[in-house]
């Protein structure tokens, strides 16, 4: 069963819940060059595995670190968040364990009101357009 | 705009959930007919609710006395208000009411007590129709008689551009394979956490 492995949040500590995305786990142990573990979706800023567990380390290798990349991808062309990859020099934590979390950083400037109105109106008329596709306006309406 | 009609005493009694709007001319309340109470609620004991006027509604935005303690999170409540009239028959209604802007964590709706009115004059019962904000809500058309809508919501969207998730752009949003129009009030509460900034730019 698919279940959160690590939680994606904002600088503020509150989950991005509207966030799609993928997600990458990288294992690096001594002497070795990083490598990629696992990969996934983030869902409703939730990075998704299977049992929610990360994957086993070879414990007969020194490990160094485990490398946590989240890049966000949506939903409809959202572009707030920018990607982002955590190091953490330990093990990766395991069940019971203190829930692992990306905090992804803002990508622009505190936005002004002028931006948030344009913002706002562009959005109505993108939703406007796409219900339109699906109920566009019958020709005998159209003439009355 | 027509007063009169916004302002009507009498409210339906069509579902249990019906909520009309009504103008107390005694005591100048804005107030509702709440059938689950079946009674009248005064919704301002300080007075006049000033709806500021938009590009699509006019909206009010206050904070209310009420806060809520859920397993040891305190939480503010807040009340949003919005007129919006969509007069011109179309297959899509989109009204933009502006954005709420929280400083921290998210804003959650927990009552919603918006109201669609409808014209319903060569109806069967005739008169207007209020029913809450819902799939297959009353609306009315240039028949004169109400008639379901395929679906009519408040919508809370905080994936807008580029701009993070704690700006809440709202709109009211219905859409039906035949034009439609009607009124709609919106008269919703949200929660957030204690303490945090919220702030409301009507658009």
């Amino acid at each position: 069963m698919e279940e959160r492995i690590f939680k994606v949040t904002d600088q503020g500590n509150t989950k991005i819940k509207p966030l799609e995305g993928t997600y990458e786990i990288a294992y690096k142990y001594k002497n070795e060059e990083e490598a990629k573990v696992a990969e996934g979706a983030v869902n409703r800023g939730e990075a998704i595995a299977l049992a929610g567990k990360f994957p086993d380390v070879d414990a007969s290798k020194e490990f160094e670190y485990y490398a946590l990349k989240v890049t966000p991808t949506g939903p409809k062309g959202w572009d707030a968040y920018a990607s982002k990859t955590k190091v953490v020099p330990a093990l990766p934590p395991k069940e019971g364990e203190k829930e692992e979390e990306v905090k992804l950083p803002f990508k622009g400037d505190t936005p002004t009101k002028e931006d948030l109105i344009k913002g706002m109106k562009e959005r109505k008329v993108a939703k406007y357009d796409e219900l339109k596709k699906k109920y566009p306006t019958k020709l005998e309406e159209a003439k009355s | 705009m027509n007063i009169d009609k916004k302002f009507r005493r009498e409210a339906p009694t069509e579902t249990r959930q019906s909520l009309g709007v009504y103008f107390d001319r005694e005591d100048k309340h804005l107030a509702y007919l709440d059938q689950n109470r079946d009674e009248h609620v005064i919704a301002e004991k300080e007075g006049t609710v000033n709806l500021e006027v938009g590009t699509d509604a006019g909206s009010s935005l206050v904070k209310t006395s009420t806060t809520y303690n859920f397993g040891g999170v305190e939480y503010d409540t807040y009340r949003l208000r919005s007129w919006a009239f969509f007069n011109t028959a179309n297959t899509v209604q989109i009204a933009e009411l502006g954005y709420i802007y929280i400083s921290n964590g998210d804003m959650f709706i927990i009552k919603n007590s918006s109201n669609i009115e409808a014209v319903d004059f060569n109806g069967v019962v005739g008169g207007y129709t209020n029913t809450p904000i819902t799939p297959g809500a009353l609306v009315d058309d240039a028949t004169d008689v109400a008639r379901k809508v395929d679906t009519m919501y408040l919508n809370q969207d905080n994936t807008v551009g580029s701009f993070p998730q704690n700006y809440n752009f709202m709109y009211i949003v219905g859409y039906d394979a035949a034009a439609f129009e009607c009124d709609v009030y919106i008269d919703v509460e949200f929660i957030v956490e204690k303490g945090e900034t919220v702030e409301f730019v009507v658009s």
